[in-house]
């Protein structure tokens, strides 16, 4: 199991030199604690994934971390050290604007909290509401920011857009509105981003049309002053949004007066504005990132910037550059080496402190870092000394530690598995060339002699190195032994237990995890892939074809401009295929994995695009003479649930199709929510099944039958319903179909060999159940050795029977095993993290309700309608996987084995045995008796035969 | 006779035992089919001898595998040879699912 907390949202590190932790709450709405030393999680809350559970905001004061969640409706606070909750309010309801620490009197003793019309204070001890003041006139003024800084006295600032600002001081005291003016602002629309306040309580505003920037002091005066930014030889891109970054080290003391003014995508610029005068401080070009860091009296900038080619290692000739990375610019910011510094800056002077650059290199991934936090500490010689952290587009977490030296990262994208296939790993080199030999042309009697004793030798000489390397290691005491997996030494085991698992995530990432130890072996980052594409990943060529690379293909689509790539890459090793995908013009709507092969064995994909024209890849002569041939015998079917349409296409020989047949689902009453089919891979090894007369029910195993869930657009808890329809995916031939009254989704559903289980809550019994369908084709098989979904005159019977289930359900899958003999299990996530192992014996339509004599001898159990959980059916015990989105299965060598991976929030893989290892020798296997026996056996025949002979000669000589 | 009525249809491993005797003894019985014939050489009538042995032989084989029958051991029905049942090929391919 390896446990994520997902993109970060916020994140706070403790600001002393011996802090360990590090606080962050996350986009998958998490508050985590992280070690700073090793990057693990110290402690972690899950909230709810619905926008309920969404972090607003969080804020750190000492030992206690206070968040505001679920759109500012709760406001928690946690004990940072071991995690627990102190306390928690709920507010009034009221769009959230921002919370913020107010102090009193050299103490941070309450949390102020600004909605939409309300604000209140909070004590920071005990949560309880202090006062909760209303904002006048907040139908048209919007109340986005909120500032004090331990006078007594809290600033709310609020905006009538293109008109006014409305400046309310609040008396900390009482919460009586000691003061409220109005500041003339006709040019600015929000307050967002644009404004800030800098020093004792000075607005410093932003304004994008005249160029320049306005002041206003929040406690004295009444009107903004105007400073044009060409007076500080300053100016911004077009057509881009300036923003100002302020800081305050302190909540009891004034924010400090130097702020950072973003000038274009890649532009700062440090100003400071002290006793009425804006001063200009230091310009930062091609910065990425930039962030303030407090400790004690010194305040800091760090500033990351791209460090560009032609000036290497001299970061303080960061103007020098500028002219020849305009061009570069536009692209908004691409580091073409992939070569970052963080710089530190005092930010009194605009200084750079000496020995403070940090350089690293994201050559690997190719990502653009996205947040930077800093965690600065005095050394010693009061010199400053800083660790950072670095979040990276694709969600991965650094922390860097001077000079350049990353402490620890973390995989965040992780958190977010959209996608994932198991791949086999490669054997080892020595029976690689075993294969290779055989793969090989023949060339002559003697060559291939040769050859052998060759590859002979070259086993041996493995086999050696390994009796040498075991009796090295048995020297070694044992803890010392560490069997490190790395990318050279993968290799097959003697049961293929371990895969390789190819895993994309949300964020474009792919990754290559070795599943039993779960070390990330590869990962690749694919720049070009927009947040909210769909993403479907193939196995286009297994390992067995040596010496031919395995091959995995990737294609994605991008949810807003609808094309699509093709990405191929070698799942063992990450890297990409020197096989170029065809360039696809159009829209893909679906893709079909052909068992057919081209000369090199990689199996044929079809593309399908909008205009249902069919794209083969890869597309040789080879292939497309194949195509041909087999042209009749494929199918397509396309379900678009906004239509709440099913169309099956034919495909013709010059590779165009004609639609065949065409289900309408109407969106007025019912949507299609999920369409299951079977899986490819997918063996059953038993045709039917033996009654107690001991005749043959022979199972319906139809491969292009598609389980279709419908659900209705009415969600009153009396009309609702969900329908199951069973549709023959080559004849559009509804096999059958059931509406299943007062019932409600989330429809979780599972379709394999003859039957469909689906699991929905039932809303006039108020409880979770489970349907099982199955289909058999009664004691006489139509046609035995073929399978045509064109010719079947008769419909299977369906067999059906509901199950209550105690708990709800958050992913569902059946076990796979190699050649389906193994009887198969149903793996149920529950919502509590644990992973439920169900027989599909106790979900079987054919459990009869009053036990005959028949039925005992099939070993059927009688129906009861509430199916059990058993706490020692739980297959991973107290490891947890929050918020489980997803199950995987994947068969391995041994028959009885299945590998599992649960993905979430957190990743798990295990196997399961679901008829025990019927097919392994226990562990309690006792070798050494048998195996002294069996000598024993051979011993005394041995020595009765030879005493047998001399008995013989003994009466031979009588 | 009657012990094997008695013994009933059920498996287990007595009758088991006794069906094994019974359809063994007359295998072992046809087996020394040629030492009893010449054991019979000096009757006069030896081919009915002879034939009568076969067939009262053969009877017993028959009653021991209608017990055979009766217990379930023969696989006659089409369920004992379910394993072997290769699943059917099929003949078309299809693909697709809900539009990416």
């Amino acid at each position: 199991r390896q446990q994520y907390v997902g993109k970060l949202k916020f994140a706070s590190l403790e600001a002393s030199q011996g802090s360990k932790k590090l606080i962050v709450a996350t986009e998958k709405n998490v508050v985590a604690a992280l070690n700073s030393r090793s990057g693990e999680i110290l402690w972690r809350h899950v909230d709810k994934g619905t926008p309920e559970g969404a972090i607003d905001a969080m804020l750190i004061h000492g030992q206690d971390a206070i968040t505001v969640s679920n759109a500012g409706r709760i406001l928690r606070s946690w004990e940072t050290n071991i995690g627990g909750l102190n306390w928690e309010t709920s507010l009034d309801t009221g769009s959230f604007q921002v919370a913020r620490l107010v102090g009193l009197q050299d103490m941070v003793k309450y949390v102020a909290v600004l909605k939409k019309a309300a604000i209140s204070l909070h004590y920071l001890s005990n949560g309880h509401q202090k006062w909760v003041e209303h904002l006048p006139e907040s139908e048209n003024t919007q109340y986005q920011l909120l500032y004090s800084r331990g006078t007594g006295v809290i600033h709310v600032l609020g905006i009538v857009p293109q008109s006014h600002l409305n400046v309310l001081t609040f008396s900390v005291e009482d919460g009586e509105i000691t003061k409220q003016i109005r500041v003339a602002a006709p040019w600015l629309k929000s307050l967002n981003g644009v404004c800030s306040v800098v020093g004792e309580a000075v607005l410093v505003c932003m304004d994008m049309d005249t160029h320049s920037l306005y002041v206003c002091s929040l406690e004295t005066e009444q009107e903004m002053k105007q400073i044009p930014l060409q007076s500080l030889d300053l100016e911004f891109a077009d057509g881009f949004q300036p923003r100002i970054l302020a800081t305050q080290p302190n909540v009891i003391s004034a924010s400090r007066t130097q702020f950072f003014l973003q000038l274009s995508p890649s532009q700062f610029s440090l100003l400071q504005y002290k006793h009425g005068l804006l001063s200009h401080l230091r310009d930062f070009q091609q910065a990425a990132l930039v962030s303030f860091a407090t400790t004690g009296e010194k305040t800091v900038a760090a500033v990351l910037s791209c460090r560009s080619e032609l000036k290497p290692g001299s970061s303080d000739d960061l103007h020098a550059g500028s002219t020849l990375e305009d061009s570069r610019k536009q692209e908004s910011l691409t580091c073409s080496n992939q070569t970052y510094n963080i710089n530190l800056y005092l930010v009194e002077t605009g200084q750079r402190l000496l020995d403070t650059t940090i350089t690293f290199n994201l050559e690997q991934s190719g990502a653009k870092p996205q947040q930077l936090y800093i965690q600065v500490f005095l050394k010693k010689d009061d010199s400053v000394g800083y660790r950072a952290l670095v979040q990276t587009e694709d969600h991965m977490l650094m922390f860097l530690q001077q000079p350049g030296k990353v402490v620890w990262s973390r995989e965040e994208s992780l958190a977010e598995v959209v996608s994932l296939e198991m791949v086999d790993l490669p054997l080892t080199g020595a029976q690689a060339e075993l294969e290779g030999e055989f793969g090989k042309k023949a060339d002559g009697l003697l060559g291939m002699f040769l050859k052998r004793l060759s590859s002979q030798l070259i086993l041996l000489q493995a086999w050696t190195a390994h009796l040498w390397k075991m009796f090295y290691d048995a020297r070694k005491p044992r803890s010392q032994i560490k069997n490190e997996i790395n990318i050279d030494n993968l290799a097959r085991d003697e049961f293929n237990l371990q895969k390789m698992m190819v895993m994309v995530t949300a964020s474009g990432k792919l990754f290559g995890i070795e599943s039993s130890s779960g070390t990330i072996l590869w990962k690749q980052y694919l720049r070009n892939v927009r947040l909210g594409s769909s993403f479907k990943l193939m196995v286009q060529r297994t390992t067995a074809h040596f010496p031919h690379p395995p091959q995995c293909t990737l294609l994605v689509k991008d949810k807003e401009t609808k094309m699509s790539f093709l990405y191929v890459f070698n799942p063992i090793f990450g890297k990409r295929s020197q096989v170029a995908p065809p360039v696809l013009k159009r829209p893909i709507l679906q893709t079909l994995l052909l068992p057919i092969m081209d000369q090199d064995y990689a199996k044929v994909l079809l593309l399908i695009d909008d205009e249902y024209k069919v794209t083969a890849f890869p597309a040789t002569k080879n292939v497309l003479r194949q195509l041909e041939e087999i042209a009749h015998s494929i199918f397509f079917y396309l379900v678009d649930a906004e239509q709440g349409k099913l169309s099956g296409f034919r495909l013709k020989k010059d590779l165009t199709t004609e639609e065949s047949w065409e289900v309408i689902v109407p969106t007025e009453v019912q949507r299609i929510v999920t369409v299951k089919g079977k899986r490819s891979n997918e063996h059953v090894h038993s045709q039917g099944r033996v009654m107690g007369d001991r005749s043959v029910l022979y199972k319906s195993l139809n491969p292009n039958l598609l389980a279709v869930v419908t659900e209705s657009t009415d969600t009153h808890h009396e009309r609702t319903f969900i329908g199951i329809y069973l549709i023959d995916g080559v004849t559009g031939r509804i096999i059958h179909s059931s509406v299943q009254k007062k019932a409600r989704g989330p429809v979780h559903i599972v379709h394999s060999e003859n039957w469909v289980v689906y699991q929905y809550w039932n809303t006039k019994a108020r409880r979770n159940e489970f349907t099982v369908l199955e289909l058999y084709e009664g004691t006489e098989q139509y046609n035995a050795t073929a399978f045509s979904s064109l010719d079947r005159p008769i419909l299977p019977q369906v067999l059906q029977q509901s199950y209550i289930f105690p708990s709800a359900i958050s992913a569902m899958e059946a076990t796979i095993t190699e050649r389906g003999i193994t009887s198969r299990h149903l793996l149920i996530g529950l919502p509590s993290g644990a992973i439920l192992s169900l027989p599909k014996a106790l979900l079987d339509p054919r459990r009869p309700e009053i036990p005959t004599e028949q039925s005992r001898e099939e070993n059927l159990i009688p129906y009861s309608p509430d199916v059990q959980i058993h706490a020692e059916r739980f297959i991973n015990y107290n490891q947890t996987i929050s918020r489980m989105r997803g199950i995987y299965t994947a068969p391995s060598g041994l028959e009885s084995t299945c590998l599992v991976v649960a993905y979430g929030l957190d990743i798990y893989q295990t196997r399961v045995y679901p008829s025990k290892q019927f097919d392994v020798l226990k562990d309690d296997y006792d070798y050494v008796l048998i195996s002294s026996v069996l000598f024993g056996l051979v011993f005394a025949t041995m020595i009765t035969k030879r005493l047998a002979q001399v008995k013989l000669l003994n009466r031979a000589w009588r | 006779l009657f012990i094997m009525y008695m013994a009933g249809n059920t498996i287990s491993i007595f009758p088991a035992m006794m069906v094994c005797m019974m359809g063994w003894r007359p295998l072992q019985a046809l087996m020394s089919l040629s030492t009893t014939l010449k054991a019979l050489e000096s009757s006069s009538r030896r081919a009915l001898q002879g034939l009568v042995f076969l067939v009262g032989n053969g009877l017993g084989l028959a009653l021991a595998l209608y017990k055979c029958q009766a217990m379930g051991l023969l696989p006659t029905r089409p369920s004992d040879w379910l394993a072997f049942v290769a699943p059917p090929q099929r003949m078309e391919f299809t693909g697709g699912g809900l539009i990416l």
